[in-house]
């Protein structure tokens, strides 16, 4: 769901994208607000990176059009480039280069002057953590520091727009808290951020805004907070005496199921009961003396669209 | 932008480890020289330009643009664009500022820049040791500087016409030893394949180390041996420049149809 009103960093209308006579996107119109996180998220093989290499022009649309910043590309690549980063999902780069070397040729094709350049070098490889690597090759790296690297290759020269392709996939678990930290911050500095993803998690930490994509076609996409405002069903309940709330639980025919899992109580109600479950449980718990230790959905609520939305279960891949 | 990236192109290529073996390979020339040089009768600069002009000629038809001279130039420059598409690093090339056309004039004058160090070098050395045994100091360095020069723009003309051609296959194989092997297949043919046919008159003119000699005429004025080669150096050069401008167009139109999937 979208405010036609807003200003779209990225608007494209009818992409497609043929490889032969196979269809990879189709018809998608992503619009991407200024100053929101958008998560690109389907799953592998939904056309997320064809879809990115559309938008950095190193794939023609087979038809449709694409506009950055209201410019089109790729036909003002030039222009639109001058506020765009780009990290790709493996990480490219001069492998014969040292890291500083290799910031430093980015940041001057990025229009930088060369003193700019290495200030900037230097700030973005304490910033991603690579400092001290600072005079070491490219090629002897892990694949984790070259996302590293690749990911301050992004944001040299400072754009307003940056598209980052899978940007965890090589980093490890401390290293992809680290990574949302720095997205979550790099927003607040109002950037735009196009982040294609397939973990649900993560895309649900740093992003606001959501595209959906499967099979080439985009699903659903807004606010996550707007997405996700359909009601809940089945969730997941820690009370002081669970036995106490089961049995309250099982006495109400709205309550479909519930039963007890590893000390915690799930229950699937009625949905259009929800008002009445929501108003009398609470009540009765408190009356009992009994403590609501949590209360949530079962699922993760962009985890449920996503499993709505691709019929996952149904007809699966 | 065009300067960024040709600098950085030239002091990678400066770094490589390919660069120095076949600057090495294309010194051989003058450590035959060192060993074999005519004997001096006559100590002037004039003796000496004479015989600058003979010696690099020779050398440059039999050897610098000869089959291993060509090979060089083919490996190099079809190298500057195929690996930026091979690895994937031209759609870094691509998220940045800079056009199409800057990438390729970059990349051509980075590649030209190697060749004028790779050929440069010996024929300045080859200059130098000239002047020294023909003990015509800073004269006869002055005197031979201009035919070093020519020489120089010569090599640069003719086989930058075959290393703009290499850059043009480079970038509809996508893979530099494939390139490679494309572009010295395909000049291999036409020098001397093609001549076997009975169709053409003086089927020599097809080799480029002809041309060369064709070319030399205009400038090596002292070297009456070089009439043999019949043609038109203005043509010839001509012709050559026409090649390159032609496939530095055809590489920036290859550059602007392909699509850089991986």
């Amino acid at each position: 769901m979208m405010v036609s009103s807003m200003v779209h960093v990225i608007k494209t209308k009818d992409l497609t994208k043929f490889f032969g006579k196979r269809n990879i996107v189709y018809h998608l119109n992503l619009n991407v607000p200024k100053g929101v996180v958008y998560g690109f998220l389907g799953p592998n093989g939904a056309g997320k990176t064809t879809t990115i290499k559309m938008l950095t022009a190193a794939l023609r649309p087979t038809y449709g059009e694409i506009k950055i910043f209201e410019m089109e590309m790729p036909r003002e690549r030039v222009e639109i480039m001058k506020s765009v980063g780009y990290m790709p999902e493996v990480p490219i780069a001069y492998e014969d280069m040292t890291i500083f070397e290799f910031l430093t040729y980015m940041g001057r094709l990025s229009g930088l002057g060369k003193e700019e350049t290495r200030e900037q070098a230097k700030e973005l490889m304490k910033y991603v953590g690579v400092g001290r690597l600072a005079l070491n090759k490219i090629k002897e790296l892990s694949s984790g520091q070259k996302q590293r690297v690749a990911f301050a290759s992004a944001l040299i020269g400072n754009p307003e727009l940056l598209i980052l392709d899978e940007p965890t996939a090589n980093l490890d678990p401390l290293g992809r808290i680290e990574f949302i930290g720095k997205i979550i911050s790099l927003a607040k500095e109002g950037k735009t951020i196009f982040v294609s993803s397939h973990i649900v998690s993560e895309v649900e930490k740093m992003c606001n805004y959501v595209g959906l994509i499967n099979q080439g076609r985009l699903i659903a996409q807004g606010r996550i907070s707007e997405l996700t405002r359909i009601e809940e069903n089945e969730y997941d309940v820690a009370t002081s005496d669970n036995v106490g709330a089961l049995k309250f639980l099982r006495e109400k025919p709205y309550v479909r199921e519930s039963w007890e899992e590893d000390g915690m109580l799930r229950v699937q109600v009625d949905p259009r009961f929800l008002d009445e479950f929501f108003l009398q449980f609470p009540k009765y718990l408190s009356s009992q003396g009994i403590r609501l230790k949590l209360f949530r959905p079962h699922t993760s609520p962009l985890e449920r669209i996503l499993m709505e939305k691709f019929n996952i279960g149904e007809e699966s891949d | 932008m065009i300067s960024v990236l040709y600098l950085n192109e030239v002091y990678r290529l400066l770094k490589s480890r390919r660069l120095k073996v076949m600057l090495a390979l294309m010194l051989l020339p003058v450590i035959v020289y060192f060993f074999t040089h005519e004997e001096i009768t006559e100590y002037s600069a004039k003796a000496l330009e004479i015989s600058f002009q003979i010696n690099v000629s020779q050398f440059l038809i039999n050897f610098w643009a000869s089959v291993i001279g060509q090979l060089v130039v083919i490996i190099i420059m079809s190298d500057l664009l195929a690996s930026e598409i091979d690895r994937g690093t031209i759609r870094i090339l691509l998220t940045k500022p800079i056009k199409k056309s800057e990438i390729v004039i970059g990349k051509f004058f980075s590649g030209v820049t190697a060749m004028v160090i790779i050929f440069g070098i010996p024929y300045l050395i080859m200059q130098i040791y000239m002047v020294l045994l023909y003990k015509s100091g800073f004269e006869g360095f002055r005197a031979t500087f201009d035919d070093l020069l020519f020489a120089t723009g010569i090599t640069i003309l003719v086989l930058g016409s075959l290393g703009a051609f290499s850059m043009l296959l480079s970038v509809i194989l996508s893979r530099p030893l494939y390139a490679s092997l494309a572009s010295f297949g395909l000049v291999f043919a036409a020098q001397f394949i093609l001549p076997q046919l009975p169709f053409f008159d003086d089927p020599e003119r097809f080799n480029l180390s002809y041309q060369i000699g064709v070319l030399l005429k205009k400038g090596f004025t002292l070297h009456t041996g070089l009439d043999s080669y019949k043609g038109d150096p203005n043509m010839s050069a001509l012709f050559f420049l026409s090649v390159i401008l032609m496939s530095l167009v055809l590489t920036l139109l290859a550059l602007y149809r392909k699509e850089y999937e991986g």
